[in-house]
């Protein structure tokens, strides 16, 4: 393994780590009150009151940064953790059964893939009103022709090698085979793809908030924050940035996890 | 005679082909296979690649379904049997695979290898119990209970195929077919994992249906020797009178074209 690839997953764990971190201590303090409107400090620049300045009701930033680190995060997380679950457990469905089952599922998985997230979030609205239920399921249906897609064709590789024509020699009846053998084979694989996952889900809720279609006021939100920001970029532009600037890093923190794992994990590379 | 551990007749298995619409095209791997295998004893089959030996292995263990014909393992006809009670036969009649690099999960610890038939065939024992039946079988084929908490890629491949020869006998079967179990070793292990199968079979009175393209291992292993040929068993006899004076042309031929040493 190179080092560049072991140097891209420690620094994805650092920044990863850090917003962890950030979002855990958010529920417990944070400097000032995300919620509590000071209309006379508004608009104040960093440094001048609280470390990243205030936005245009005189809520700090930092605080809002922080408690926004945590709705994305749960947001983000359960989406993902949704639509692997469902995602891997159909797809190994195809891969195990082949033949119509697994005509069926991709055929679905393609007709989702083709409804971009934010559209299918803007539907969900509509009937569910906007929240975090509504983002997770937006995110979370996206989510699921990924994995199904991935665990298809990698079970169907695992399905293929004789450990698992071992297994059903002794025995073993399908689903054994594919909770057993199959599903800790292509478990890598898995783990990479949910770490590239988390990084999309939280750009798109971000989208969605910056959209309205995210968490409600007064919950915070990087999207929203930013989408805010607009209006005051000329005069505030640390507004912008702040949010921004979180949002890229999150980004890239999940993604360079994802691109260490990828070798990491990879049998042919030790 | 008492009745055969293992009586094959006429199976036969088609592979649909792609065919026009108004006829059906099909490859007949299997063609009207029947022999016996008496309780105990080492039974070979030889042939080229392609004649379809690794068909009918996947058939012997009904893994696969035949077109026509019956395998009858102790008197009870495999394809006739309900999934539970199939399941519970499998306990007598197990599997090595050629490949010694694939046929283990990559992901188990050897011990979980060897015990897993154990634990599927219905076989009610104790955590301890267990353990020490897989250290038992782990020490009969010459490694001892150190392999327990090892993953096979620890392992060369000969020590691979007794981890292979381990897992099948740990259900105390009554019959081991075994696919090419020396090909994909060096000629040096292969001497070693042959002398295994003959201790083993001696030892528990195991049967085995040896499966290879190699002469020489059919040579050295089989009581009986059968020939197969474009999916059909052409020619089939006692070891030593087979190799001595062999009837059917394809039979010949392929003792010509085998290389051997000068004894």
């Amino acid at each position: 393994m190179s080092a560049s690839r072991h140097g891209s997953l420690i620094a994805g764990s650092v920044i990863t780590g850090a917003l962890v971190a950030v979002a855990v201590v958010s529920r417990l303090w944070t400097p000032g009150s995300p919620t509590r409107l000071a209309i006379a400090d508004k608009l104040k620049a960093p440094l001048v009151h609280g470390l990243l300045g205030t936005d245009q009701l005189g809520r700090d930033v930092l605080s809002l940064l922080m408690v926004g680190a945590w709705n994305s995060l749960s947001i983000a997380v359960v989406a993902v953790a949704l639509g692997a679950a469902l995602g891997v457990a159909l797809g190994l469905t195809a891969a195990a059964r082949g033949g119509l089952v697994e005509a069926l599922v991709m055929r679905a998985a393609d007709v989702v893939f083709a409804v971009p997230p934010i559209l299918s979030a803007m539907l969900l609205g509509a009937f569910l009103g906007t929240g975090p239920r509504t983002a997770v399921t937006a995110i979370a249906t996206f989510m699921v022709p990924v994995f199904a897609r991935l665990s298809v064709g990698a079970g169907r590789r695992v399905l293929a090698r004789d450990f698992c024509l071992a297994a059903r020699a002794a025995g073993k009846g399908q689903l054994a085979v594919t909770m057993q053998h199959v599903l800790p084979n292509i478990a890598p694989q898995i783990a990479v793809q949910v770490a590239l996952q988390l990084g999309l889900a939280f750009l798109t809720e971000a989208g969605l908030s910056f959209l309205g279609f995210g968490l409600p006021p007064p919950a915070a939100s990087w999207g929203r924050m930013l989408a805010d920001a607009e209006t005051y970029l000329g005069v505030a532009p640390w507004l912008a940035i702040a949010p921004g600037a979180a949002i890229a890093l999150a980004v890239l923190g999940f993604n360079l996890i994802g691109d260490g794992l990828v070798d990491l994990l990879d049998p042919r590379e030790r | 005679m008492t009745a055969p551990l293992l009586a094959v007749a006429g199976l036969t298995r088609d592979y649909p082909l792609p065919s026009p619409p108004w006829r059906r095209l099909v490859h007949r791997a299997v063609d009207g296979v029947s022999f016996e295998v008496a309780a105990g004893s080492i039974f070979g089959i030889v042939g080229e690649s392609g004649a379809g030996k690794s068909t009918l292995v996947r058939l012997l263990m009904a893994l696969d379904r035949p077109t026509a014909g019956t395998v009858r393992f102790a008197g009870e006809d495999l394809f006739g049997l309900a999934p539970h009670d199939l399941r519970a036969l499998r306990r007598d009649f197990q599997m090595v695979f050629q490949d010694p690099f694939g046929s283990l999960d990559p992901r188990q610890r050897v011990g979980r290898i060897v015990a897993e038939p154990l634990s599927v065939t219905g076989v009610r024992l104790s955590r301890a119990a267990r353990r020490d039946r897989v250290v038992e079988m782990l020490e009969d084929v010459g490694l001892g209970a150190e392999a327990l908490d090892r993953y096979p890629h620890a392992f060369s491949g000969g020590q691979r195929q007794r981890i292979a020869l381990a897992r099948a006998l740990i259900t105390r079967p009554k019959l081991v077919i075994a696919d090419e179990p020396v090909s994909a070793l060096d000629l040096s292990v292969q001497a070693q994992v042959i002398n295994l199968i003959l201790d083993l079979s001696a030892r528990h009175g195991v049967s085995f249906v040896v499966v290879s393209h190699d002469l020489e291992v059919i040579e050295c292993v089989a009581d009986r020797v059968g020939v197969m040929h474009r999916g059909r068993l052409v020619e089939e006899g006692e070891t030593a009178a087979l190799f001595a004076a062999p009837r059917h042309p394809y039979t010949r031929q392929l003792f010509a074209a085998a290389p051997r040493f000068a004894p």
